[in-house]
C-alpha cells in the first residue's frame, strides 16, 4: 500500500510546532517525519545512523527542506539527494525565510522542485504551508517507483 | 657770323629741339609714372638752357648776351634740382622727395643762384669771341659756393646711383644704373670744365658747351630706355625681374651638360661666382643626377637630391627640369630649378622624432589607448589589444560593439553615436569590457573627441579597474555587507514568525480564556512583529540597492510610472487619484533600481494623498541648468519645509505611525540610487499643498 508522508527538516521547535499546526489546521491528514538538522535528513532518507535498517523502498512523498541547518546544510542536503540514483527524482521544496536571490538561485541550481519563503505573518504562513500540502500531497503526479 | 659762330649756335639749337623731343618721348613713354615726369623735369633746364645759349651765341652786342644768359642761367642753377631728383626718384628715394623741406631747399637754392647771377654776381662779363661769347666769372666767395652747389649735387647723384646699383637685385636696373653714373660723369666734367672752370681760369677760348655735353647723358637715357626697358616694362626685362626675385634657384643648362646661366639664387646657395658657375658641369654640383636620362625623358619632376656647395656642404634641394626644344623639336638646353628644403628637412627630421617619442609612449603606456571611429577601432596601442586579448593586428578594424559587455552594448553605443554628433555626454564612466576569450573585467574609460583623417573620431583611454585598491576594498566591504544582510535574512525573521505565529495561535485556541484587553494585547504584539519584518524588509533592500551592480541602459520612465500607477490603483480601486505622466520620459540608468527609485515616490504620493477626497500625482521631466531634472508630484499631506533635511535620513519619518504607516527607509533608498548613478534628489513641499521630490541621474 502506498503510503504517503512528510519529511520536514527543519531546526527550529518553534516552526516545527507552527508548520504541524498548520498542515493538522488544514484538514490535511497526512503523516510528518521530523528531522532537526541535515545528518539526520540524510541518515533518514539513506538508512544510515539512526535509521540503519529502515526499509529504503517507502520514501516520503516530499522533503520540506529548510537551508540553514546546523551541521550539514539544505544544500548540501539537496546535493547528496540529487547525486544518489535512488533518490534523484525526489520531490524537494526548500521552505525558508530568505529570499535572497542567490539563495533561489543556488537551489534551482541544485534542483529544488520549489521554492517558498516563509512569511513572517502566521495567517499568511498558515495559507502557504496549507497550499503546498495540498498540492505536492494530491495534485502533484509522481512516476510510480519500481517495487523492489 | 662766321663758320665757327654758326656751327656753335646751330649745336646749341639742336640740342634744344632733342631735349624737347626728349621730353616728349619720356612723358609718352609712361605719363603717369613719377620717374617719367621726374625725367622730363630733370631734361626741361637744359632745354632752357640751349635756348638761350643759341640765342646767346648768335647775339651782337654784350647787352643782349647778357640777357640771353640770364635766361640762361634759369637752366643753368635749377638743372641740378632737376638732375638730382630724377637720380633720387630711379633710386626709389621715393620718401626724401616727398619730404617738403627737401623739395623747398632745393628750389630756394636754385632761385637763390639765378637771382645772383641776375644781380651781377657769378658771371659778371661776356667777351667777344670767335665762336660768340665767352663768360667771364667774378671770383667771389658766391661763384665758389656757386661751385660747391654744383659739386654737392653731382655727388649726390653719382652716389644715389652707385648706392642703387649696389643695392637692388635686378641685373637690368643694376646695368641701367652703371649706364647713368658713368654717363653723368662725363657729361657733368665735360660741361663743368667747359663752362665753368675754364672761364674761371681765364681761358675763353673754348666754347661753352655744356649743355650740349649734357646730351650724351639724354643719350645714355635714351639707350637706358631702349635696351633695358627703361620707364617702360617688356616681357623680356620682366622675365629677367621674375628670375632675379623667384626664391627658387634657376638654371639653363646646355645639351652638354654645362651651366649656361644662372639667377642670383643660385650663387647665394651654392657660394659660387657668376664666373666660377658659368660652363661647370651640372654633374658636378647635383649628385646624382642621370644626365642621359633626362636628355631622354625631358623632364626630372620634384627629386629629392643634394647639391654640392663651393666649400664642399650639402645642400638639400627639391629638383625639377625640363627641356627647352627649338622649333625642330630638338633639345637645346635644360632649364633646371631646385628648391632649397634644408629647413623642411630639419622640420621632416623632427617631426619624425617627436613622432617617435609619442609612439614609444603611447606603446609603453600602462592604459590601453585607442581610437574610434564609424563604430570600429582605427588605432589602438600595444596595452590595449592585451587588455582585450587581442592581438595589435587584429585589433584594428574590430567593431566595438565586439569589445562591451552585452548588458551595457547598446547604451555604450548609443552614447558614443551622440557624442559624435556633438551632444553632451559624460567623458568618464565604469564600463564591462569583453575579452576575446569571452569574459569581461571592470574598466574606466574615458572618451574625448579628436578629428582623426579629417573626419571626427573618438579617442578611448581606458584602464582596468579590476584590481584597484580601492575596488578591492570596496568589495571586501561589500561582501561583509552581503554576509551580514545574508544572515538578517535568514536569522531575524524566524524569531518574528514565532512571536507572530503563537500569538496567532493565541488568539485562536484560546480565545474563550482571553478578555478583550489580552486580545487586544496580542494584537498589538503582532502589528509590531509584522512592522519589523516590514522594517527588516526595507533595510534588506536598501542593503541591495548599496551593493547591487548598475547595468547601465535606457530605460522608459514613463512606462514604468504607468505600470505602478496602475498597480496602485488596482490595490485601492476605490480611491479617487487623478495621474499625470509626462509621455515618453527617458533616462540612462539601471532599469531594475530606477523602478525602485519611482516605486518609493509613487507609493509616498499615494499616502501622503489618502486623507484627501481627491487627488493629482503629476510625473514628468523637464531641463534645469543643462540637466534633466525628473519629478513627482503630490497635492497630499506635504511637509514642512523646517524638517526637509531629515527626509532622505533612514529611519526619521515627519509623520506618526497612526497617521501614515511606513519605516522610513524608502527616501533613504531612493537616495541611495540616485546617488549611485552620480546624480542628485530633492524635495519640496509644504504642509497639506504637496510635496515634489526631483532627482537627476548623471553628470
Amino acid at each position: 500500500m502506498d503510503r504517503r508522508f512528510v519529511l520536514l527538516v527543519e531546526d527550529s521547535a518553534d516552526d516545527v510546532e507552527l508548520t504541524l499546526r498548520a498542515l493538522s489546521r488544514s484538514d490535511i491528514l497526512v503523516e510528518v517525519v521530523v528531522v532537526h538538522d541535515g545528518v539526520e535528513a540524510l541518515d533518514f532518507i539513506f538508512g544510515t545512523g539512526p535509521y540503519a535498517g529502515r526499509n529504503l523502498n517507502v520514501m516520503p512523498t516530499v522533503v520540506f527542506l529548510d537551508l540553514k541547518l546546523p551541521r550539514v546544510n539544505g544544500f548540501e542536503v539537496l546535493q547528496r539527494i540529487r547525486a544518489d540514483e535512488r533518490t534523484k527524482l525526489l520531490p524537494v521544496v526548500i521552505l525558508t525565510s530568505s529570499n535572497e536571490e542567490r539563495d533561489l538561485i543556488r537551489s534551482y541550481e541544485l534542483g529544488a522542485n520549489s521554492y517558498v519563503c516563509k512569511p513572517v505573518n502566521y495567517i499568511q504562513f498558515s495559507e502557504a504551508i496549507r497550499q503546498l500540502g495540498l498540492y505536492w500531497l494530491f495534485l502533484n503526479e509522481f512516476p510510480m517507483r519500481e517495487n523492489k | 657770323m662766321n663758320a665757327l659762330q654758326l656751327f656753335t649756335v646751330l649745336i646749341n639749337f639742336f640740342a634744344f629741339v632733342v631735349y624737347v623731343y626728349l621730353i616728349w618721348f619720356v612723358l609718352n613713354l609712361n605719363r603717369k609714372e613719377l620717374l617719367n615726369r621726374l625725367c622730363a623735369l630733370a631734361i626741361m633746364p637744359f632745354a632752357i638752357w640751349s635756348f638761350a645759349f643759341t640765342f646767346l651765341h648768335s647775339a651782337s652786342t654784350v647787352n643782349a648776351a647778357t640777357f640771353w644768359m640770364n635766361v640762361a642761367s634759369i637752366g643753368w642753377c635749377s638743372f641740378p634740382v632737376g638732375v638730382l631728383w630724377f637720380y633720387l626718384g630711379f633710386s626709389h628715394h621715393e620718401k626724401l622727395l616727398k619730404k617738403k623741406s627737401f623739395i623747398a631747399v632745393c628750389l630756394f637754392l636754385a632761385a637763390f643762384f639765378i637771382y645772383e647771377q641776375w644781380n651781377g654776381n657769378l658771371i659778371v662779363d661776356l667777351v667777344r669771341q670767335p665762336y660768340g661769347w665767352s663768360s667771364v666769372w667774378k671770383i667771389s666767395p658766391m661763384s665758389f659756393a656757386f661751385s660747391m652747389y654744383y659739386l654737392l649735387f653731382v655727388v649726390g647723384c653719382m652716389y644715389s646711383a652707385l648706392d642703387f646699383e649696389h643695392r637692388t637685385n635686378s641685373v637690368r636696373e643694376k646695368k641701367q644704373a652703371r649706364i647713368f653714373y658713368v654717363n653723368a660723369l662725363v657729361s657733368l666734367i665735360l660741361g663743368t670744365t667747359t663752362d665753368v672752370m675754364l672761364p674761371m681760369l681765364g681761358i675763353g677760348t673754348v666754347p661753352p658747351l655744356a649743355d650740349v655735353f649734357i646730351l650724351s647723358w639724354a643719350g645714355g637715357l635714351v639707350y637706358a630706355v631702349k635696351r633695358y626697358g627703361f620707364m617702360a616694362l617688356t616681357p623680356a626685362t620682366a622675365a629677367e625681374d621674375i628670375l632675379s626675385t623667384v626664391a627658387d634657384s634657376l638654371m639653363l643648362v646646355g645639351v652638354d651638360g654645362k651651366i649656361v646661366l644662372a639667377n642670383k639664387r643660385v650663387y647665394e646657395l651654392l657660394g659660387y661666382t657668376e664666373q666660377e658657375l658659368k660652363g661647370k658641369d651640372i654633374g658636378s654640383i647635383a649628385d646624382g643626377i642621370d644626365m642621359a636620362a633626362l636628355l631622354e625623358s625631358g623632364t626630372i619632376r620634384s627629386q629629392e637630391l643634394t647639391l654640392v656647395k663651393k666649400n664642399g656642404e650639402q645642400v638639400p634641394v627639391l629638383f625639377s627640369a625640363s627641356a627647352v626644344k627649338d622649333q625642330e623639336g630638338e633639345i637645346v638646353g635644360i632649364v633646371v630649378t631646385a628648391l632649397d628644403i634644408t629647413e623642411y628637412k630639419k622640420v621632416e627630421q623632427e617631426l619624425r622624432a617627436s613622432e617617435q617619442k609619442y609612439r614609444t609612449l603611447i606603446d609603453h603606456a600602462l592604459v590601453g589607448i585607442g581610437i574610434h571611429q564609424d563604430n570600429r577601432i582605427v588605432f589602438a596601442n600595444r596595452r590595449m589589444a592585451t587588455m582585450l586579448g587581442y592581438s595589435p593586428e587584429e585589433f584594428i578594424g574590430l567593431p566595438i560593439a565586439d569589445l562591451i559587455h552585452p548588458a551595457e552594448r547598446s547604451a555604450i553605443l548609443s552614447r558614443a553615436h551622440k557624442r559624435q554628433s556633438g551632444s553632451l555626454e559624460p567623458e568618464t564612466y565604469e564600463i564591462r569590457l569583453l575579452r576575446k576569450d569571452g569574459s569581461f573585467f571592470y574598466a574606466l574609460i574615458s572618451n574625448g573627441l579628436i578629428d582623426y583623417n579629417g573626419r571626427v573620431a573618438t579617442l578611448i583611454t581606458i584602464s582596468d579597474i579590476t584590481d584597484t585598491k580601492a575596488r578591492r576594498e570596496l568589495e571586501e566591504a561589500n561582501k561583509e555587507l552581503e554576509a551580514f544582510s545574508y544572515s538578517v535574512s535568514h536569522d531575524l525573521r524566524a524569531p518574528l514568525r514565532s512571536i507572530d505565529g503563537f500569538s496567532q495561535v493565541l488568539l485562536e485556541d484560546y480565545a474563550d480564556k482571553l478578555d478583550d484587553q489580552g486580545k487586544d494585547y496580542l494584537r498589538r504584539i503582532r502589528a509590531a512583529s509584522l512592522r519589523m519584518s516590514q522594517l527588516i524588509n526595507d533595510l534588506l533592500t536598501l542593503s541591495r540597492v548599496t551593493r547591487a551592480e548598475i547595468h547601465f541602459e535606457e530605460v522608459d520612465l514613463t512606462t514604468i510610472v504607468e505600470n505602478i500607477a496602475a498597480e496602485l490603483k488596482e490595490r485601492q480601486p476605490d480611491r479617487n487619484v487623478k495621474f499625470i505622466i509626462a509621455q515618453n520620459v527617458k533616462a540612462y540608468g539601471d532599469s531594475h533600481l530606477l523602478r525602485i527609485v519611482l516605486e518609493n515616490l509613487l507609493d509616498n504620493a499615494w499616502k501622503f494623498t489618502s486623507k484627501h477626497k481627491d487627488a493629482v500625482i503629476e510625473f514628468g521631466a523637464k531641463e534645469c541648468e543643462g540637466k534633466r531634472v525628473y519629478f513627482v508630484r503630490d497635492d497630499g499631506a506635504g511637509f514642512d519645509m523646517a524638517y526637509v533635511n531629515k527626509l532622505f535620513v533612514p529611519f526619521q519619518r515627519l509623520h506618526e505611525q497612526d497617521e501614515f504607516e511606513g519605516t522610513g527607509i524608502g527616501l533613504a533608498t531612493v537616495q541611495r540610487i540616485v546617488h549611485r548613478h552620480g546624480g542628485k534628489v530633492w524635495a519640496e513641499g509644504e504642509v497639506e499643498k504637496g510635496a515634489t521630490f526631483y532627482f537627476t541621474l548623471q553628470l
